[in-house]
């Protein structure tokens, strides 16, 4: 058998690559890319200098009290004089361990789950939903084991937010599961139609309804002398609203599985709930990653919102702090701050998930 | 092993199966041929209850096929199925497809069950590729790995419902020789198939169905030499003319 002669592999033509190539390709290959390349580098220079002198060259890092600012730049003072509150709300100054404790248990056992040769990763999970929730339940309400009852009327600032995002992210997934279940189950019309009839009813309806409803309206409902944490019915409010939202995002993963994966399951002689827990389940919320991150980063924004129910989270209690008549004059420093946080969590939340979507990529990998 | 008595089912008002009565004994190799639309997966769908039949009994190794979860789920662990399109679990490795069910349908501890996995895999000759995953195997691998996977379960019954339709031509073979394997270790096989090759050599028994009838039913040198009826000889020099 006479063997085919191959054709040589060749190098790239040389004007295709190096820097003076990939200019050339993305942004001068024609006059009108040009044009705008020199555009938005005009639109640059005019607006990023400003913002540094602003926010760093002309602005002002020590100090106590507003005189102590020159009004040139930002006031970073202002921020660093109300930090604490903006962190920790009300919340005594003596008990804050206790938040901070909380925040590093919770830290300190979700670092595991980054690693991938950890043994003890699944008796981890169970821990952290389970197990954590109790825990700082009394670290931060305290009232039992020798911690002194903080209301939660004095909670605020991050720790707040955090506390609302957390819970809402941690009720809304299992939550948005089930929904997302009982609204495929097409043998039981009435649990579908009552998930139907949920998701659509909360999802229909803004978030601040919500919280409005859950605190000036469902103490009307309620029997006399019988009364709800304020922050409790907000913490349900936002897990509900979330979850419905959640339903969908998993509905359309559970929508993105072949059949054959439930029968395949199912033929083995793996019942309902194990066939969705181990064959179903995880490939549709990996296939949904993005979708829940997404809806996590909303929750996350969105409890910026428990303001109008008086509360003071992370943004409540820097307008709180804007309205001081010593610090007037600043809210610009106090909202740059706010978005900065919230940026920073936010733009976590999105590269854990492009993470792990690398990570549980199994599909055509060869 | 199985009963079949006055079947009938539809989807909506298309009537697919229509009065099917079929017995297969242990150890029998019966070959369902038939053109499409003719309800042989439908048929072998049937025996576990991955469709849901509407008339007649369904009796499966002792078990008649109710509305019984309870039976459902234990007839469906004692018998195995193979699909046309493998429908391995993407997300677990090969060992972890063929674990998954023994560990969790019948408590079998995971070392144990890898053991037994080991095994079946080295039957369907690919053991080196335990630790990949599904993605990364061609399409007669998965097979293969579908069928040590069923086997896990150490089934009495297995179904293959057109396993090698879905194969590249080259790898139609290795599916079948592992089949073949199979049927000579005694294995109760109903296979819906258009390998008439492999009918010759493995079936006992070969059936013929037509439009939700069991047209004919023979023994393979019988059924390809002198077919019965007009429609069986239509099909046959159908599939043998080309």
């Amino acid at each position: 058998m006479a063997s085919v002669p191959r054709t040589a592999e060749l190098p790239p033509p040389a004007a295709s690559t190096g820097v003076l190539g990939w200019l050339r390709k993305n942004l001068f290959d024609s006059p009108l890319n040009g044009a705008l390349t020199l555009l938005a580098l005009y639109l640059l220079y005019l607006i990023v200098p400003p913002v540094i002198e602003w926010a760093f060259v002309n602005a002002d890092w020590r100090g106590t009290r507003s005189e102590d600012c020159s009004r040139l730049g930002a006031c970073w003072v202002f921020i660093h004089v109300r930090l604490n509150q903006f962190m920790y709300g009300f919340y005594p100054l003596d008990q804050q361990w206790r938040v901070n404790a909380a925040i590093a248990l919770l830290v300190a056992l979700v670092a595991p789950l980054f690693f991938k040769r950890f043994a003890w990763k699944g008796a981890l999970i169970p821990v952290i939903l389970f197990v954590y929730p109790v825990v700082a339940f009394y670290l931060l309400v305290g009232g039992r084991f020798g911690l002194v009852h903080v209301e939660t009327s004095k909670w605020g600032g991050l720790s707040l937010t955090l506390v609302i995002a957390v819970v809402g992210m941690v009720a809304a997934l299992p939550l948005g599961v089930l929904l997302a279940l009982g609204r495929r189950a097409t043998r039981m019309p009435v649990l579908k139609a009552l998930c139907v009839a949920f998701i659509e009813l909360v999802r229909g309806v803004p978030l601040i309804t919500i919280l409005f409803m859950s605190s000036v309206m469902l103490p009307f409902f309620l029997p006399e002398g019988l009364s709800f944490d304020k922050l409790l019915r907000a913490l349900i409010g936002v897990a509900l609203f979330a979850s419905a939202y959640m339903a969908e995002v998993v509905r359309g993963g559970l929508q993105g599985i072949a059949k054959g994966q439930a029968e395949a399951a199912v033929a083995l002689g793996l019942g309902y709930w194990k066939s969705t827990a181990l064959v179903i389940m995880p490939q549709a919320l990996k296939l949904v990653i993005p979708g829940i991150v997404n809806t996590f980063i909303g929750l996350f924004k969105d409890t910026s919102l428990v303001l109008i129910i008086g509360l003071f989270d992370l943004l409540g209690s820097i307008q709180a702090a804007n309205a001081d008549p010593n610090w007037l004059g600043f809210s610009t420093e106090g909202y740059v701050f706010a978005g900065c946080v919230y940026w920073v969590f936010c733009f976590s939340m999105s590269r854990y998930s492009q993470w792990l979507e690398k990570k549980l990529h199994t599909g055509h990998r060869r | 092993m199985v009963e079949m008595q006055g079947v009938h089912k539809w989807f909506d008002q298309f009537h697919v199966l229509k009065d099917v009565n079929l017995c297969v004994a242990r150890g029998e190799r019966i070959v369902i041929c038939g053109p499409s639309g003719s309800g042989k997966s439908t048929l072998i769908r049937c025996i576990n209850r991955l469709e849901e039949h509407q008339r007649g009994r369904i009796v499966v190794d002792g078990l008649e096929l109710t509305s019984d979860v309870k039976h459902i789920e234990k007839v469906r662990s004692e018998v195995g199925m193979v699909f046309q399109h493998f429908n391995l679990f993407p997300h677990l490795t090969v060992l972890e497809n063929c674990v998954l069910a023994p560990m969790w349908v019948r408590k079998t501890p995971r070392r144990e069950a890898e053991k037994a996995a080991m095994e079946f895999l080295e039957r369907v000759r690919i053991p080196e590729q335990a630790k990949k995953f599904p993605g990364q195997l061609s399409g007669g691998q998965q097979q293969r790995v579908a069928i040590a996977r069923s086997l896990c379960m150490r089934p009495k019954i297995m179904l293959f419902d057109e396993p090698t339709s879905a194969l590249d031509p080259e790898m139609i073979k290795e599916v079948l020789d592992v089949m073949v394997g199979l049927a000579e270790s005694g294995m109760t096989m109903l296979c819906v198939t258009h390998e008439m090759g492999f009918a010759k050599t493995v079936a006992n028994r070969v059936i013929f169905m037509d439009e939700g009838e069991i047209i004919e039913e023979n023994e393979p040198e019988a059924f390809f030499t002198h077919p019965q009826h007009e429609r069986t000889r239509l099909f046959l020099s159908q599939i043998l003319g080309h």
